[in-house]
């Protein structure tokens, strides 16, 4: 995916969430909520990771983080940076460093862009 | 102390989104684990009804690596592996490796529940043709294990419970023992001594947990099973499969 396609993306794709709260059931907390606190403190630690392996060039472990950044943003409808992060993945995994850094400006400010949004949801 | 059998399922992923995700999508509840490590230190006190594993664990570790270990230790238990990635070969490998499915990150909730629901069903078809009654035995081929009705239960080695499946299977008929010599050991040449000594071990475990099921000599032609009329309204006969 170009990253000019990446950029058209939903910040949060509100399919994606209406399809999470069917899951919801009476009595329970809203599976959203509970998705977002995990998202909060997980996503930015392998957020941070990230960058921590990028700057080391650590290219195995910035491919596990991209990774699974990738995975957990995906699950709450973060589709932008699910997409950034699948690039990163690439980019990480072919040890191309110099697009690599360029992208991660973008990822951190998707995922506080994905952030300010859950917040309203 | 483990939940109740057959309450919970194991989700081993890095990413915790997935155990509440498929907490939530299956209706039951989650025992998670983000490390193989995490899962092993407690792989003796669990009895999931299924398990969801992640393919890449971090950096380190592979999801993929522990899949022969837990089929042995839950064998009907389904194990659906969880995959975001679309290219690689990851799919075939984990089936290779004895996964029973796949699902794909993100995952769809109505296709988690439909898998989890169809590979408990083979599971449990496979389960009741490994589990046979006799007399007031149970015999799981699978687990190799002995028990009977005071839930008392003893481990067989391989070769034991390919002698004792070779005369269950034989249904109360003499199985000679040069048979049961091919059967259990194939071509590798074994004496009558290295059968007798298997066959006493099996023995031993059938008289500890049993009052009606004894394996009888006939000698200069074989060995049979039998369950004891005298102490059972079973006939030998009465080998079945249990529902």
């Amino acid at each position: 995916m170009s990253i000019e396609s990446i950029s058209e993306l939903a910040v949060i794709d509100r399919e994606t969430i209406h399809s999470l709260r069917q899951l919801n059931t009476i009595g329970k907390v809203d599976i959203v909520q509970q998705l977002k606190t995990i998202f909060s403190t997980q996503g930015a630690d392998t957020l941070n990771a990230l960058l921590e392996a990028s700057k080391s060039k650590d290219f195995v472990q910035a491919t596990a983080m991209a990774h699974k950044l990738k995975g957990s943003a995906g699950t709450i409808g973060a589709a932008k940076l699910a997409a950034l992060c699948a690039r990163a993945e690439a980019l990480a995994r072919d040890k191309n460093s110099q697009v690599l850094d360029l992208l991660l400006g973008e990822i951190q400010g998707s995922y506080h862009q994905a952030m300010e949004t859950l917040k309203d949801i | 102390m483990a939940p109740e059998m057959g309450s919970y399922f194991i989700t081993l992923d890095d990413d915790a989104m997935m155990s509440v995700l498929l907490e939530r999508t299956t209706g039951k509840k989650s025992i998670y684990f983000s490390s193989i490590k995490d899962l092993e230190l407690r792989m003796d006190e669990l009895e999931p009804v299924a398990l969801f594993v992640d393919v890449h664990l971090g950096s380190s570790e592979n999801g993929l690596d522990i899949l022969p270990k837990l089929k042995e230790r839950w064998p009907f238990s389904p194990i659906i592996v969880v995959t975001g990635d679309r290219q690689d070969d990851a799919v075939a490998n984990a089936l290779f490796k004895g996964a029973d499915d796949f699902i794909f990150k993100p995952v769809n909730p109505k296709e988690v529940v439909a898998r989890m629901q169809t590979r408990m069903a083979d599971l449990a078809r496979r389960q009741a043709q490994e589990v046979i009654s006799i007399g007031d035995l149970t015999v799981d081929r699978a687990h190799r294990c002995v028990s009977n009705s005071a839930k008392q239960q003893r481990f067989l080695s391989p070769t034991e419970m390919g002698l004792l499946n070779c005369l269950l299977s034989a249904q109360g008929t003499v199985v000679p023992r040069e048979v049961m010599k091919r059967r259990c050991w194939g071509q590798i040449f074994v004496s009558d001594n290295a059968l007798n000594r298997k066959l006493h071990e099996v023995r031993r475990t059938i008289r500890d947990l049993s009052s009606q099921v004894n394996i009888r000599t006939l000698y200069g032609t074989g060995f049979m099973i039998e369950v004891s009329p005298a102490k059972s309204s079973q006939a030998p006969e009465s080998f079945k499969q249990s529902a």
